[in-house]
């Protein structure tokens, strides 16, 4: 029962990345793909971390991921804020903002 | 022995974190990670600090535990409108001014993350309780759905001790 929960966890969390990359390439300007990318990094490594959690059962290893999780969701945002905030300063617009300047 | 006394809540924290990446849990185990967990912190207040560690992140753990769930409600809630927003392509990026209420830093940087974590945000700046930040929005909308930000400021408004 676990194992096929710990399953279709991991497959959810192959769907929200597929999801993101898929957005990477739709999308066309710098700050869209910033935004959809960071689904990849949150929604769905969460899911799979989960999913992983699921598939180890109660066992050290499971405390590990979760360890990673909490890592992940501290580090995370840091990366993905000091990207934006460089192309940000770096005086990138918006599509709004190129519209709106004609 | 002071350390010992101001910390015992972080030493205990970090020495089960200690246990776990040991994965053994004798008597040796947990002494090295109590004499290891109290040098840390010691390092950490001596070198990195300008104020004591205890002053500094002496938060309320049950309020980061209920961050931490609405948190993750919140990342899936609004990953599924992410959804969304990939299939229809109408949506455009835009970014907007929010002064926060929180006056501590700590809380305000914690606030920065949480709308950077949560798909179709991110804080592209901090200027003190000011953020900029970037979100997706439908072309007719002018003002941005701030709810969120406040269910979250709400959470961190009672963060320390």
């Amino acid at each position: 029962m676990l194992l096929i929960l710990s399953n279709v966890m991991i497959a959810v969390a192959l769907f929200f990345m597929a999801f993101g990359i898929i957005g990477i390439f739709r999308f066309d300007d710098f700050y869209s793909r910033i935004l959809i990318s960071s689904k990849v990094e949150t929604v769905g490594f969460i899911t799979m971390l989960l999913g992983m959690m699921l598939r180890t059962g109660w066992d050290y290893s499971t405390l590990k991921i979760l360890l990673i999780g909490l890592m992940a969701i501290i580090t995370n945002p840091l990366s993905t804020h000091a990207v934006a905030r460089s192309a940000y300063i770096s005086g990138y617009k918006t599509g709004r903002e190129k519209k709106d300047r004609g | 022995m002071n350390v010992f006394k101001r910390y015992w809540m972080l030493i205990l924290v970090f020495t089960i974190m200690w246990v776990i990446l040991n994965e053994k849990a004798d008597a040796g185990v947990m002494l090295s990670g109590v004499v290891f967990s109290a040098i840390a912190l010691f390092l950490t207040d001596f070198f990195l600090l300008e104020k004591h560690y205890a002053d500094e992140y002496s938060l309320k753990p049950f309020i980061l535990v209920k961050y931490l769930f609405f948190l993750i409600f919140q990342i899936y809630k609004s990953g599924l409108s992410a959804i969304k927003i990939v299939l229809h392509r109408k949506y455009e990026v835009h970014i907007f001014d929010f002064e926060s209420d929180l006056d501590d830093d700590l809380a305000v940087c914690l606030l920065a993350n949480s709308i950077t974590l949560t798909p179709g945000t991110v804080t592209a700046n901090k200027k003190d309780k000011r953020l900029k930040i970037l979100a997706f929005v439908a072309p007719e909308m002018e003002k941005m759905d701030v709810s969120v930000f406040q269910e979250f400021e709400k959470i961190l408004r009672g963060l320390r001790r």
